[in-house]
């Protein structure tokens, strides 16, 4: 519980869950395209 | 406001300029001699108008003018709520976009009805699939466009002191204006001015609110208010049970992939661009607009005995800001209704003008200039049932129609246009699923007690089923087109 209210504790959690994990998809994926001419 | 009218009316009458200005630049892209240059921008979007374009049109009005009043009755639930539209967004176009992307320039697909009838058949029967898809969208987007129509003319009408009529009239004039001009183009161009506007207001308010009251003195004068504000039992409007509100997820998913209003913008990108350049633009935005319903919060506790909750935005606006900074901020609630109205416009006319051209007149040969000629004529057209529309038809019919329209059309077009991505059916399982979805969806919002969320996913739901059913029992009689082959081999 961040501030024991279930509706903002889900609202905070996910909102930050969903920007970690979108620039983590962003990442990953311009490195593998980085990557794909090496190993070409 | 009064004293500032003369400002309101130069802040919209700039942002008519621009709108028209963009409108008339992006007309470039639609005088070629492909027709997709209207309908899907000549597959010219970047990542960034692209983004723009999506979280603009997915984000309507209601964001920030009926989310807000949704939270200063409900609580914070409806904060939730809102949210699940930014992550369905994200999903969408991280797993979703990419192949129907493919799939449509495969099969040279313009629109979302072309699309599923391509998919689904050939011949007379694809015309049927073709035309019934058009005929839903038309029904159930005209009567959307209607009450956004209706919503903009509101606001409008408030803002500058005019009446209804005359404020709706201006709007969708300007409007009219340059999506005829410059098709999906300049409506994606001026959906993304309009989201900058939009975070920009969000930026705004959340500062004049947490500069006012720190986020732990919202909370702890709401739990003063009533504690059921931030901890419910159920999740009321949107369900009994608590996760209820967990189901916007799908539906607002859902609503990102197949309605075609959303879904055409996945068809309108540039060859090269990959989604995920896209998705690092929609997630920020979605999480930066999602916070505008905390409005209702701050309204609450600042301001508890408001007489009517849609009364919420006005307030605010009215109450809290600078005059100046109020009218801007409207302007950019304005954007907000636009963007969605605009888009909705170039999806029923392109209905019109293209898949109902293409399902009654399969072998006509008219030139480039007078299909555009056509694209064009019906933007104008459509736009003037609407506004006809919003004049002459009761007001309760209009707001209730609108929310029938979204929920139902999600329904009619689950099982050809994202269910095909995983298995695909024939015409008939097509055209079964189409009119289930319309029927159930349709009964369940008009004639029972179910939320608009758990209604339209009862819908999705059949329709699925149908699709899956009537396309085994028919298969032997209609076969699906064989494209698998060149399609999986290239993907």
């Amino acid at each position: 519980m961040i501030i024991e209210a279930w509706t903002l504790d889900w609202f905070i959690t996910l909102n930050i869950t969903l920007l970690i994990l979108t620039v983590a998809s962003y990442a990953r994926r311009e490195f593998k395209q980085a990557d794909m001419p090496s190993k070409g | 406001m009064n004293d500032y009218n003369w400002f309101n009316w130069a802040l919209l009458l700039g942002s008519f300029a621009v709108l028209i200005y963009m409108g008339f630049v992006s007309s470039r892209v639609v005088n070629s001699d492909d027709e997709s240059g209207f309908l899907i921008a000549g597959r010219s979007l970047g990542p960034f108008v692209g983004a723009g374009t999506i979280v603009a049109t997915g984000f309507s009005g209601w964001g920030f003018m009926g989310s807000p009043g949704v939270a200063y009755e409900f609580g914070a639930v409806e904060v939730l709520g809102n949210f699940f539209f930014a992550p369905a967004m994200v999903i969408a176009v991280l797993y979703f976009a990419s192949f129907l992307r493919k799939q449509a320039d495969r099969l040279g697909s313009c629109t979302i009805p072309e699309y599923i009838a391509q998919l689904h058949g050939r011949g007379p029967m694809a015309r049927v699939v073709q035309g019934v898809a058009a005929v839903i969208t038309i029904l159930l987007l005209l009567v959307f466009l209607t009450s956004q129509i209706k919503a903009v003319g509101l606001l409008g009408a408030s803002w500058l002191g005019i009446d209804l009529d005359s404020s709706a009239t201006m709007m969708i004039a300007v409007i009219v204006l340059y999506t005829m001009l410059g098709g999906l183009a300049a409506v994606a161009w001026t959906d993304t001015l309009m989201v900058c506007g939009m975070a920009l207001a969000a930026v705004v308010m959340m500062v004049q609110m947490f500069t006012d009251l720190s986020p732990s003195e919202l909370i702890g004068r709401l739990n003063d208010i009533d504690p059921m504000l931030l901890n419910p039992v159920n999740a009321q409007p949107y369900g009994e049970n608590r996760s209820s509100v967990f189901l916007v997820l799908p539906y607002a998913f859902l609503f990102t992939a197949v309605l075609p209003y959303m879904a055409v913008r996945f068809l309108a990108f540039k060859p090269g661009v990959r989604f995920h350049q896209v998705a690092i633009w929609v997630a920020p935005l979605g999480c930066l607009l999602s916070l505008v319903p905390i409005v209702g919060l701050y309204v609450r506790v600042t301001h508890p005995q408001l007489a009517e909750a849609d009364q919420t935005m006005p307030y605010y606006l009215a109450n809290y800001l600078h005059p100046v900074l109020g009218g801007v901020i409207t302007l950019f609630i304005l954007f907000a209704m636009k963007s969605t109205a605009n888009s909705l416009l170039h999806t029923v006319s392109s209905a019109a003008s293209h898949d109902l051209r293409k399902a009654l007149f399969p072998h006509s040969r008219a030139s480039a200039s007078r299909v555009l000629w056509l694209n064009r004529s019906w933007v104008v057209i459509l736009g003037l049932v609407g506004l006809v529309m919003m004049l002459y038809a009761p007001p309760f019919m209009l707001s209730w129609l609108g929310i029938l329209g979204t929920g139902t059309l999600l329904a009619v077009l689950i099982g050809p246009v994202f269910l095909s991505s995983i298995w695909r059916g024939n015409s008939y399982g097509a055209l079964a699923s189409m009119l289930s979805g319309l029927m159930t969806s349709g009964g369940c919002l008009l004639f029972s007690d179910l939320g608009w969320v758990e209604g339209p996913l009862i819908g999705c739901a059949v329709s699925s089923l149908m699709y899956v059913s009537v396309s085994k029992l028919t298969l032997s009689r209609a076969p699906r087109p064989d494209f698998d082959h060149s399609l999986t081999a290239q993907a």
